[in-house]
Parts: C-alpha cells; sequence; structure tokens
C-alpha cells in the first residue's frame, strides 16, 4: 500500500532531528568532551560572557584576555580566554536557560535575572570563599609598577584578595549566602551631570549680560528668590556668590544656578534661532531623568517616624504606603513631599518635549549632536559621550564636555531645607561582579583568569582602555573619569522611602506622577488617584498588606532552607564556615519570622483589626 | 530519573481524551489525529533519547554523596531523589543512615513548591532519625525541625501548630540546657510568643531569652539573643533604655551579621541618645567614624558628632576625619 505524503510529517521531521542534534550535543558537553575543541588545535576555551556593549569595555576587556592568553603557563597549558558580549534584552534569558541546562559559558556577569538569585546562586554559580582571604599572586609585588607607592604596593601583595578591591569585594557578596559568588572587574562611579561647555560659556555670558542690562528680561527677574502670598517663587539671589560663578569657567555649582541656567538656555535657544536646543537632555531612561535623584533625597525626611520593624535597615515600601494610608505618619501635603513634586514639575519642562517617549540612546544622540546643554548619566556612558562629543565630523560641531556632580541648593536658595544633601557613595560598590559557572569544566583557569584580571597593573591597564573606574584598589583612573569617584560625603540612600510597594502600586504612582508632572492632572486628582486605587479591595491597600507579608514570609523560608543546609553542613560535614555562617542567618531567620515585621507594622497602623486575608 | 514526568505526561494525554470526548476540540484537531495518536510513542521516543543525553555521570559515584553534594548547593529536589536512593539501599543500623535519613528529611522538607506528602514525609523522616540515633545532637536538631515544621505554614492549606511547636522546642531546651541547640530552641519558643502580637507575650518572650542568657552567658548563640532582645524591646516594646543594654551585650559579644556592624552601631549611639546617654552616643558616633569607612552613616555621624560639640562644649568632643573614598 503506498502510503500518501502529508505535509505534516515534515514538522515531525524537524522536531526530532532538532531533538536529536540538541540531544547530541548536550551529551557531548555535559560529558565534558566539549571543553577542548579540536577545530582550535585542542586548545581549552574559558568563555566569558557579559552585558557590557558600551563603546570600549570589550576592547578593554579583550587587552586583558590577550594578556592571560599570552602568559607562559597559560599557554603551556593550551588553555584560552575569550569573551562574548549579549546585549542586556536577552542577557537574562539567556543565562537562565544555559544555566539551567548547564552549558552556561564558564564565567558570567552576575545578575539581570531574577530567576537566579537568593539560593538559587549557589546552585549555579561556585562559592569563592575559599579563595578570597588568599593574596593575589598576580598582585605580587614583582608584577606591580616601581612607581607604585611602596607602602601600597606591599599591602596588595600580602592583603587578601578581597582587600584588594575598592568595596572590600562587597559587590560580589551574598548577604543571604554569606559567602562571595563574583569577582568586580570595574567601577561605575555615581551618577554625574555632564556640560556642554560650548553652551555653558555662551548662556553664562548671555545671563551676565542680561544681568548687567538696566531693566532685567522678565524671565531673569522670575528666577530670583521671593515670596508672594506666602509661597516661595524663583531658584536663587541675586548675590556675590552668582556673580563668581559667572566669572568662571566651571558648570553650575548650586542647584540655584542650575535652575537659572536652564532658564537661560531656553531664552538663549529662542533669541538664537536654536529652535533644537533644550537644557537638560532627559529621558524615560532613569539615569537620564534628574527629578528621580533629588526625589529621592526629597522622600528621606521621614527615617525616623518610618523606623517600625525590626526586619530592614531602610524604609520599606510597605513601610512608605501603609505609613501613608493606615499609619498617618506622612503625606503628600508635607512640605518635603509636595517640594519634590513641585521640583520635578519645572525641572521636567527643560527636558525635550515627549520625553517619556525618548530612550538612553536619543538622551545621548541629542547630547552629542550639541542639541542639549547637558545630561545626567552614570560613567558607563562616558565614554561613549566624550568620544561623540569630540569626533563630530565638522570639527566646529565638536565640543568640550565638563563631567560634575548633580549640585545641591547653596544657602538661601530655594529647596535648601528640603535638598540637604546628597546621599553618600561610602559604600560604592565595585561593578561587573564576574561569577564563575559551578558547572564549568574549567573552574581553576576561570579563577586564575580572575585574580589576573582583578590584580592591581591589568585592572589598570584594563580600565584604562574601557575609560571605567578601576576595581581594584591601588589601580589610577584615568584623567576624564575622576569627577566619577564617589563623594563619601552625604546621607544615607537608606532613609528614602520607596513606593514600590507589591501589587502594581509602584506603577500607578509612577503613571500618576507622570501625568502630574506633565501637568495633565492637578496635585489633588494625583492623590486622589493612588487613594482611589488603594482603596480597591482585591488590589489596594488590603492586598499591598497581604502581599507584601507573603513576599517577606518567602524571604524567610529562604533563610529556613539556608538554615537546615547550614547546619547540616557544620554537623555532619564538620564544616566551621557553615557553623560560623548559623549564627548570622539565625539572626536574620528570627527578626522577621514568617513576615512578622509587616504584621507589627499593621498591629501599629492598625491596632486590634485582623490582617489582611484573601 | 525521576518518574513523576512520566506520570504529568500520561497525566496531559489522558486529560487531552477527555477534551476530545466532551467535544472541546475543533475540526482543526481531529485533523492531526494521526499526531495526536502518535503521541505516546513519540513521547516515548524522547524520553528515551532523554535518558541517552543525560546519562553522562558515572554511576559509580555513591548516592549520599551526590544527594549531600545536591543539598549543599540547595538543590532539594536532586537531592531528595539521590538520598531517597541511599536511605533505601540502607539499613538503620548502617552508620551513614542517620545522616543520609536527616539529610532526606531536610531535601523532603525544603522542596518546593511544598505539598502536604513531602512535609509529612519529612516529619516522618525526623522522627525515625530521632528514635533510632543515640547521638543527642542528631535527635535535638530532628526536634528543632520538627518545632518549626509545626510553627510556620509550609503551603497554603497547612495549619500551624504552635503547641506542638513549644513542645518539640521544650523537649531540646531540658534535653542540652546551655547548648546552642538550647539557644536555637529558647529563641525559637520566644518567638512563638512574639507572634501573638501583644504586650504580655512580649514580656513572656524577653523574660525567656534574658534568663536563659544570664544563667549561661557564654552559650553560642548568647549574642544573636541579646541583639533578639534588643529589637523586641524597641520595636514591640518602645523601651529604648532596656534595647541600649540588650544592644551593648550584643556588642561586646560581637553583632552575628557583621557586614551590618556599622548599623548596628549607629543605632546604638541613637538609642543612646535617645535615653540622655551622651557619653555613650558620642564614642559610638565616633567608632562608626573610625571604624567603617564604607559605612552609608558615616557622613551623618560625624555631622551628628558636631551638633552635639556645638551643643555641649564641655565635653571636649573630638571630630574625627572622614578618610576618601578607597583609601587603605
Amino acid at each position: 500500500m503506498k502510503v500518501k505524503f502529508k505535509l505534516s510529517y515534515i514538522s515531525i521531521v524537524i522536531l526530532v532531528g532538532a531533538y536529536l542534534f540538541s540531544a547530541g550535543r548536550f551529551f557531548v558537553i555535559s560529558t565534558g568532551s566539549g571543553a577542548e575543541n579540536p577545530e582550535d588545535g585542542g586548545k581549552r576555551k574559558v568563555l566569558i560572557a557579559h552585558w557590557q556593549l558600551e563603546p570600549g569595555f570589550r576592547d578593554g576587556l579583550q587587552w586583558a584576555i590577550d594578556e592571560y592568553n599570552n602568559l607562559p603557563h597559560v599557554r603551556a597549558a593550551g588553555v584560552e580566554v575569550e569573551q562574548t558580549g549579549i546585549t542586556e534584552k536577552v542577557y537574562a534569558q539567556f543565562m537562565n536557560v544555559h544555566l539551567i541546562s548547564g552549558t552556561a559559558p564558564d564565567i558570567a556577569a552576575k545578575g539581570m535575572t531574577n530567576l537566579i538569585k537568593g539560593n538559587a546562586i549557589a546552585k549555579f554559580f561556585a562559592a569563592l570563599g575559599t579563595y578570597v582571604n588568599e593574596p593575589n599572586p598576580y598582585n605580587n609585588i614583582h608584577n606591580l609598577s616601581p612607581e607604585l607607592d611602596p607602602a601600597m604596593a606591599e599591602y596588595l601583595a600580602e592583603a587578601p584578595w578581597k582587600d584588594t578591591f575598592i568595596d572590600g569585594m562587597q559587590s560580589g557578596y551574598d548577604e543571604q549566602l554569606d559567602d562571595y559568588y563574583a569577582v568586580p572587574i570595574s567601577s561605575f562611579g555615581s551618577m554625574r551631570m555632564f556640560y556642554n561647555m560650548t553652551v555653558v560659556r555662551d548662556v553664562k555670558q548671555f545671563v551676565s549680560d542680561a544681568i548687567a542690562s538696566a531693566d532685567q528680561p522678565q524671565w531673569l527677574q522670575d528666577c530670583w528668590i521671593r515670596t508672594v502670598d506666602g509661597k516661595t517663587l524663583g531658584y536663587l539671589p541675586e548675590n556675590q556668590r552668582l556673580m563668581d560663578w559667572l566669572s568662571s569657567d566651571e558648570p553650575p555649582e548650586t542647584l540655584g544656578q542650575l535652575m537659572l541656567f536652564c532658564e537661560a538656555v531656553e531664552e538663549f535657544a529662542i533669541e538664537t534661532g536654536q529652535d533644537s536646543l533644550v537644557p537638560v537632555s532627559g529621558s524615560k531612561y532613569p539615569s537620564t531623568d534628574l527629578t528621580l535623584y533629588y526625589e529621592r533625597v526629597f522622600f528621606s525626611h521621614f527615617a525616623d517616624r518610618l523606623d517600625l520593624s525590626p526586619s530592614s535597615t531602610s524604609i520599606s515600601p510597605l513601610a512608605t504606603v501603609g505609613g501613608w494610608v493606615d499609619g498617618d505618619v506622612w503625606d503628600f501635603n508635607e512640605p518635603e513631599i509636595f517640594e519634590a513634586f513641585e521640583f520635578g514639575k519645572v525641572f521636567t519642562q527643560f527636558y525635550p518635549v515627549g520625553y517619556v517617549g525618548l530612550d538612553r540612546e536619543q538622551a545621548q544622540r541629542r547630547f552629542v549632536l550639541g542639541n542639549a546643554a547637558a545630561i545626567s548619566t552614570g560613567a558607563w556612558d562616558a565614554t561613549g559621550i566624550l568620544f561623540g562629543a569630540s569626533n563630530r565630523d565638522n570639527p566646529e560641531d565638536r565640543f568640550e564636555v565638563v563631567i560634575r556632580p548633580a549640585p545641591f541648593p547653596a544657602e538661601g536658595e530655594r529647596w535648601e531645607d528640603t535638598l540637604p544633601s546628597r546621599f553618600t557613595a561610602a559604600d560604592a560598590s565595585a561593578g561587573v561582579p564576574l561569577a564563575i559557572n559551578k558547572a564549568s569544566k574549567n573552574f581553576e583557569w576561570a579563577l586564575d583568569f580572575l585574580k589576573f584580571v582583578s590584580s592591581q597593573p591589568i585592572n589598570e591597564e584594563m580600565n584604562y582602555r574601557t575609560g571605567w573606574l578601576p576595581a581594584a584598589v591601588g589601580a589610577e583612573a584615568i584623567e576624564v573619569m575622576r569627577p566619577f569617584t564617589p563623594i563619601v560625603e552625604g546621607r544615607p540612600s537608606y532613609w528614602s522611602m520607596n513606593m514600590k510597594a507589591a501589587g502594581g502600586f509602584g506603577t500607578i504612582f509612577s503613571g500618576q506622577r507622570k501625568l502630574y508632572l506633565a501637568g495633565q492632572i492637578s496635585y489633588e486628582e494625583f492623590i486622589k488617584r493612588m487613594e482611589d486605587f488603594l482603596a480597591i479591595p482585591e488590589v489596594g491597600m488590603k492586598r499591598i498588606w497581604y502581599r507584601s507579608h507573603q513576599q517577606s514570609a518567602d524571604t524567610m523560608r529562604g533563610n529556613d532552607r539556608n538554615l537546615s543546609v547550614e547546619d547540616f553542613e557544620a554537623y555532619f560535614l564538620d564544616d566551621e564556615q557553615a557553623s560560623k555562617r548559623t549564627a548570622s542567618v539565625l539572626f536574620q531567620s528570627l527578626t522577621n519570622d514568617e513576615g512578622i515585621g509587616s504584621k507589627l507594622l499593621w498591629h501599629t497602623f492598625n491596632p486590634g483589626e485582623e490582617f489582611p486575608q484573601f | 530519573m525521576n518518574p513523576h514526568s512520566l506520570d504529568s505526561l500520561s497525566g496531559r494525554t489522558s486529560d487531552r481524551e477527555t477534551r476530545k470526548r466532551d467535544g472541546v476540540l475543533t475540526a482543526f484537531s481531529r485533523r492531526f489525529s494521526t499526531i495526536r495518536a502518535s503521541v505516546p510513542a513519540f513521547a516515548g521516543a524522547l524520553f528515551a533519547l532523554a535518558l541517552v543525553g543525560c546519562g553522562g555521570s558515572s554511576d559509580s559515584e555513591n548516592a549520599l554523596e551526590k544527594g549531600v553534594n545536591a543539598l549543599r548547593i540547595f538543590d532539594f529536589d536532586e537531592a531528595y531523589d539521590y538520598l531517597s536512593v541511599a536511605v533505601g539501599e540502607m539499613d538503620p543500623s548502617d552508620p551513614q543512615w542517620v545522616e543520609a535519613a536527616y539529610g532526606l528529611g531536610v531535601a523532603a522538607w525544603h522542596r518546593s513548591p511544598s505539598a502536604a506528602e513531602f512535609i509529612e514525609e519529612a516529619v516522618e523522616l525526623f522522627q525515625k532519625v530521632a528514635s533510632v540515633t543515640d547521638d543527642d545532637q542528631v535527635r535535638f536538631r530532628c526536634y528543632l525541625s520538627l518545632g518549626r515544621i509545626e510553627e510556620i505554614r509550609d503551603f497554603v492549606e497547612e495549619d500551624k501548630n504552635v503547641e506542638g511547636a513549644r513542645s518539640y522546642y521544650i523537649q531540646v531546651i531540658e534535653g542540652a540546657p546551655g547548648s546552642e541547640l538550647a539557644s536555637r530552641a529558647v529563641f525559637r519558643l520566644a518567638q512563638t510568643y512574639i507572634d501573638e502580637l501583644n504586650e504580655e507575650s512580649y514580656e513572656t518572650a524577653v523574660a525567656m531569652v534574658s534568663d536563659y542568657l544570664t544563667e549561661y552567658p557564654d552559650v553560642r548563640f548568647a549574642n544573636v539573643g541579646w541583639q533578639y532582645v534588643a529589637d523586641i524591646e524597641k520595636y514591640y516594646r518602645k523601651d529604648n533604655r532596656a534595647a541600649l543594654a540588650a544592644m551593648k551585650k550584643a556588642y561586646a559579644l560581637g553583632f552575628a551579621v557583621e557586614s551590618k556592624e556599622d548599623i548596628y552601631i549607629w543605632q546604638m549611639a541613637n538609642l543612646a541618645l535617645s535615653v540622655g546617654d551622651l557619653e555613650d552616643g558620642v564614642v559610638y558616633l565616633t567608632e562608626v567614624v573610625r571604624s567603617y569607612p564604607r559605612s552609608k552613616f558615616r557622613w551623618v555621624s560625624q555631622q551628628k558628632l558636631k551638633e552635639l560639640a556645638e551643643e555641649y562644649p564641655q565635653m571636649n568632643i573630638e571630630i574625627p576625619e572622614l578618610t576618601a573614598f578607597g583609601e587603605v
């Protein structure tokens, strides 16, 4: 009998074929025969995956890789390190799939994925606690530059590996697991303002001329701080500090000067017919939206009132939102809170129209093309911006960029009381934490490479080429990156209230905030819409209580798991380190046992009422 | 190989047959009846291929060792599979049975998602280990685990059994007085009272832990216990003076969470200042500035010291300098 061919058979053949190929490849990899590739002369490949696709990073890392691959003992062993950059849009999925299937690269930048966190980190990445207390052999005194301060050289040669990082390797430390799981190789520094100095100089002259004019223009008069009907208007006083700044070659040094500068840029653009010039290149990318940066400081005045449960060192979203709705601990009419939105409403007018629809690249491009006087972002974008500004096709379009911290109000300026200081960066962490895949067949080589790349001389040169800040103690940053050195002075960011409460309130807050800042709703309407959402029985405040409690109970369940395993290791396997870790895990387990912190908050804000159940 | 994967596969197939009988499947699905009919055979082929694909590891490795290794990396499912094999092949008289069975109990307890059958299995294992072992350390660990299982809700439908939990904890406290296991049992027992969220129960919990630590001042986890008491005094009883006294004891013994020492010392400074203990307040603030260069509370500690120096010139408060970032 003749079998009739059906088109659908093709799909079965393709499916079976694909599966056979996949199973075969998995078999090859899982048996380790993939570690050496005959096509590469039998070389053992050590692959690094990361998502740092910013200009310069891969070149800098490749230099370090090439240096390592050329080391005699590495060549003799036939080992070759390679990197693969993966866009952050798919990095999480890539790592999830490959870590779970056991086919992930030997070394991978840790983070991005929400799936591999908590004690799952221990499942997929190798713990490095055993190695971090030994000196890094690549910091051997003979490897270090003779120009290095002798005391520093001696320190680096003898110090435990973890103490040779500017953050004490905290960025690789997992508090819940109480062990080190990653090795940072660069630093991001803090957010900074980038100024187009051509525009800065022109606009400062424009301001000076306006001040000197017999009849000051209205826009300038509106900038002088004053009180009208009990309400503060304007930004700064017309005083000697302002005159000194105007006669200097510095970008704005105080918040009042920044506001005046932005107002002046708008007027300057109109007078000179530069329709596309805006004061600040804002976008939906958070680092380019300065209002978010300042808002966190505006929101940091109620830490004493909201420090109500022992489970957390920072103000939780539940304490924030519950403290407003149920606890009457604070409200949106507090001057500090109201001013956060007043500031936001004024400042977003300095952004391009429709900034909420613009992304990071568009914001950078606008600045690099000379169509914005300033942009705020992190050190990771510095190389691209500086290169772009100094390499415009037309030499006349090129401009000098000066990088400065976001300014804060000086004495006598508006928001002096509500924006008292920046947040400290004393605890700034190094970045690009590279972790070793637990399933790697090349653990020893991966570890060796991480020691190499984090050693002072290599880390300095790599980051010099990358244009980023180094992670190693004693490694000098390139001149243009020095402005990103963390500023230790400032209040703790722990004090800031957090609106990202469970159950979608964060999204509601963020959406309504944008509408208010854009002038589409009144402040009263903004508050009412949030109140209306929180009053909905199914999704509102009661649901937030319930979900927050569930989340903290789940976290504590993770602590129980840790405690059981650490105790098992301590007793049955005689593991001293595990025994030490039990004290830390036990304390954390007790302080918020079964989410008791959220129940205590509920009890404080709603005495006598039953905790919400769904 | 996990037999559940076969069960679930056949479950899906029968469900699909049911839907067909009920007329849920459309004409589209009927066109592919040939494919549907071949699903079980195809799935079997895939399963066999999966066996081939995954069968790379050596069979000679010990199931106990593999189970323990899986447990150490929190892979409870794999630990459960291997340790089930190990326990199944051993007799309770085997010297390694206790370790294997206890480990299996831990794996069954912490598998995710949790289910009644796994919790029941964990309880049976811990009870059996406790009755078989002649090692008190293991027996009391079993009681602590059993108490914890009774105390918390492992899955939504499960009911708590606080009295059952307390009974286990008391057995540990009475059976191993002054030991680290008793410390853990005392704290857990105290926490069952804190959960009641009333003043009387707070008082009971504080007395329970304080009395125990006073009787056994050098016991392991005494630092954890005093800091726990400090938290209860500060956050539940709003007694800053008592909280400070307990924190001082924890501080003297060394805080359990080393990475948060600066935060705890900052908290101690605030407690001291809140009860008018200026001298201690200054000592703690100075400690944060001098000893914790990476502390978020360093600058505010220095600022507070400046304020105090201005307010109380007679105290001759010395203001320590902040070192620059990254300075060794």
